[in-house]
């Protein structure tokens, strides 16, 4: 899959800023971000990213939530969508796929292999 | 992150004009601009802001979505009818607009559009990301050390935040001990490890991330089941996170 564009949503700043920093440092990527679930509802409808690199746990909107609400939008409902999360084990890494995920990558992430670690669920 | 070196931005002292009529929020974001190496124009006004255009050829524009004599988006049609193409950053207290929006990154070619309100540090730095070359053409070498020295002065701004987050978390910890059998207090320690956990580790200090680990699955077992002697753990776990940033 040609990756050029990648949605990052993340109700941290931080986090967001790695996540970009390391995309766009190490790829050519066109990078864009929202802060929460509703947001990224938003964004990703407009942008048309080919991939949403979701956190899990968010304010408002949780992951799951926003994962089966881009399903039901026309525009993003096959858009695939990894979710970041500190709790990763494999019955729930299992259950995320079976809801649709493509992937998961765990918190914490290292910026040097960010963008391997999604190339490598296509 | 010992060991690291810090280098000046490379490629920088690009002038960037920040066009805001709020005194306080350019007094707030100048500096955080000016210590990532780029030089500060300011306007409080549209017709200020196009005459900095034309006499200072600034490397990007900050634009304010609200300006006393013209509104933001104006501005920037205005600008590109005149056949400049400056990048412009967009920054609202308004998000949510999908034709604004649309019409922005589109037809105007807006980088980015950043919702109010910010953190000045990360908003330095996203608009210093938009300042530097693209990755094109260069080796993997050369952008993986670019990435090593880009995360180090994150990691480095990261760590001045350090103990006031986690004075947040040992304050919600001892709201949580006044009170522990309220789930909404444990929860809200919790998400402050949680947050801590994550970001810690991802920006190198695994020894914060591991004790943060601890103390969220710890406030995770109190809210099912209150064992006292976990206060004490967590008690330990904290105290090792301060040490840890006392080192650095």
């Amino acid at each position: 899959m040609n990756i050029q564009k990648v949605l990052i949503v993340d109700d941290d700043p931080n986090i967001r800023m790695i996540a970009q920093t390391s995309l766009e440092c190490l790829t050519e990527w066109t990078i864009v971000m929202a802060t929460n679930g509703s947001e990224a509802l938003v964004v990703a409808a407009k942008e048309q990213p080919d991939v949403i690199l979701m956190d899990m746990r968010m304010p408002g909107m949780d992951g799951l939530t926003a994962l089966s609400k881009l399903r039901e939008q026309p525009e993003t409902i096959s858009t695939p969508v990894i979710f970041l999360t500190a709790n990763v084990q494999t019955q729930e890494v299992q259950a995320y796929i079976k809801d649709g995920a493509k992937g998961v990558i765990s918190k914490p992430f290292d910026p040097m292999t960010l963008p391997s670690e999604i190339m490598a669920m296509f | 992150m010992g060991g690291l070196v810090i280098e000046p931005a490379r490629n920088m002292k690009k002038t960037v004009l920040l066009l805001e009529d709020d005194p306080n929020f350019r007094d707030l974001i100048r500096p955080a601009l000016e210590s990532n190496g780029m030089t500060v124009l300011e306007a409080s006004t549209g017709a200020e802001a196009t005459s900095f255009v034309t006499s200072k050829s600034p490397d990007l524009i900050i634009v304010d979505g609200v300006l006393p004599d013209i509104d933001g988006i104006q501005w920037i049609d205005d600008l590109r009818k005149s056949s400049n193409q400056t990048p412009v950053v967009y920054v609202s207290s308004y998000f949510g607009h999908a034709d604004s929006y649309e019409h922005l990154t589109k037809s105007f070619g807006v980088l980015l559009i950043i919702q109010k309100p910010i953190e000045p540090g990360t908003f330095a730095m996203q608009i210093r990301s938009q300042l530097e070359p693209k990755t094109s053409g260069k080796s993997m070498e050369e952008k993986k050390t670019n990435l090593r020295d880009t995360i180090a002065n994150l990691a480095l701004r990261y760590a001045a935040e350090l103990p006031t987050r986690l004075n947040e978390l040992s304050d919600a910890i001892q709201e949580a001990k006044q009170d522990p059998d309220e789930a909404a207090i444990l929860l809200k320690a919790r998400s402050y490890a949680h947050n801590l956990r994550g970001t810690s580790a991802s920006y190198g200090f695994r020894q914060i991330g591991e004790d943060m680990a601890i103390i969220e699955n710890m406030l995770l077992d109190l809210i099912s089941e209150p064992v006292s002697n976990q206060w004490a753990e967590i008690d330990q776990a904290l105290t090792r996170a301060y040490k840890s940033i006392e080192s650095k």
